[in-house]
């Protein structure tokens, strides 16, 4: 992969693999370390990624996925504090109502939480996201089904109606 | 839970939708920096091959005992030939005389005759 490609692909890709491991870890260290090493993974070993098997962006989120689970188990291992280090570092950036959001998202079940994020923010069709997580259209569905449902619950204060529908 | 409300429930929920995209999410510019260096402390770029540039500031690396082999060699070639020198002026000059004696008394240039074409001179 020549320096040009590179910085294209990371160009185009980095906000997306960005917020995909901070909306799933809730921490922005994690977050900007499971980034770097998607794309310095890219560039080490560039014959792993294969177009006709799906976009770079696929490609790179199912790496960021792989990532983050393997950093929450390493956590887990290490800190059984994990929660409360997630806590710690939450993107300064963002403001309060994007920040109990955010809050929201990061309280759902991971399975729940990686299915709502791939469909709502990433814009991935169930289709994808089965096969990103490797489970059928179905399980899929109803994971998005149960974090939409517990969000509109846990969102109910922010939008008169959300939770009533 | 029941099965029936996700089914019937539509693809898209553009409330809740909008309301979660309020959560936007940017990488920061510092990821890019350190994207950059860690890939150049991974691979350093290598500088194209110019022959000419080799020419000029290559090196090479050459083992200690075959460097000495051939600095034996070279010096025995420059003795030898230094030697084969010394003993064709000798011969030449007659014997005893040293090369400035040899230079000194060459003999001068003669004229070469002109010889038209087809005469036998």
């Amino acid at each position: 992969m020549t320096e040009q490609e590179f910085r294209q692909a990371f160009h185009d890709h980095k906000d997306a693999v960005y917020g995909f491991a901070l909306r799933m870890s809730g921490s922005v260290q994690v977050a900007e370390d499971v980034a770097q090493d998607c794309f310095m993974e890219l560039l080490r070993r560039p014959d792993r990624f294969h177009p006709d098997r799906g976009p770079l962006r696929q490609f790179l989120l199912g790496m960021a996925r792989n990532l983050v689970f393997r950093q929450w188990r390493s956590a887990q291992r290490v800190d059984p504090l994990e929660e409360d280090l997630r806590e710690e570092t939450p993107d300064p950036i963002a403001g309060p109502v994007a920040r109990l959001i955010g809050l929201a998202v990061q309280s759902l079940p991971p399975l729940q939480r990686e299915a709502l994020v791939l469909f709502e923010y990433e814009g991935f069709t169930l289709e994808e996201i089965g096969k990103l997580v490797d489970a059928d259209v179905g399980t899929v569905k109803s994971r998005l089904h149960r974090a939409r449902e517990r969000l509109r619950q846990t969102l109910a204060p922010l939008k008169n109606g959300l939770g009533g529908k | 839970m029941s099965e029936e409300p996700m089914q019937n429930e539509p693809m898209r929920d553009d409330e809740l939708s909008s309301l979660l995209r309020k959560w936007e999410v940017m990488a920061p510019p510092q990821l890019e920096s350190r994207v950059m260096k860690a890939r150049a402390e991974m691979a350093p770029p290598r500088p194209r091959s110019n022959w000419w540039r080799f020419l000029l500031k290559g090196y090479i690396r050459v083992p200690v005992p075959l460097a000495c082999c051939l600095a034996i060699l070279l010096i025995a070639m420059v003795w030898q030939s230094t030697r084969m020198a010394v003993a064709c002026q000798g011969s030449v000059t007659g014997g005893n005389q040293g090369l400035a004696a040899a230079a000194t008394h060459a003999p001068a240039a003669t004229p070469i005759p002109y010889c038209p074409a087809g005469s036998k001179c």
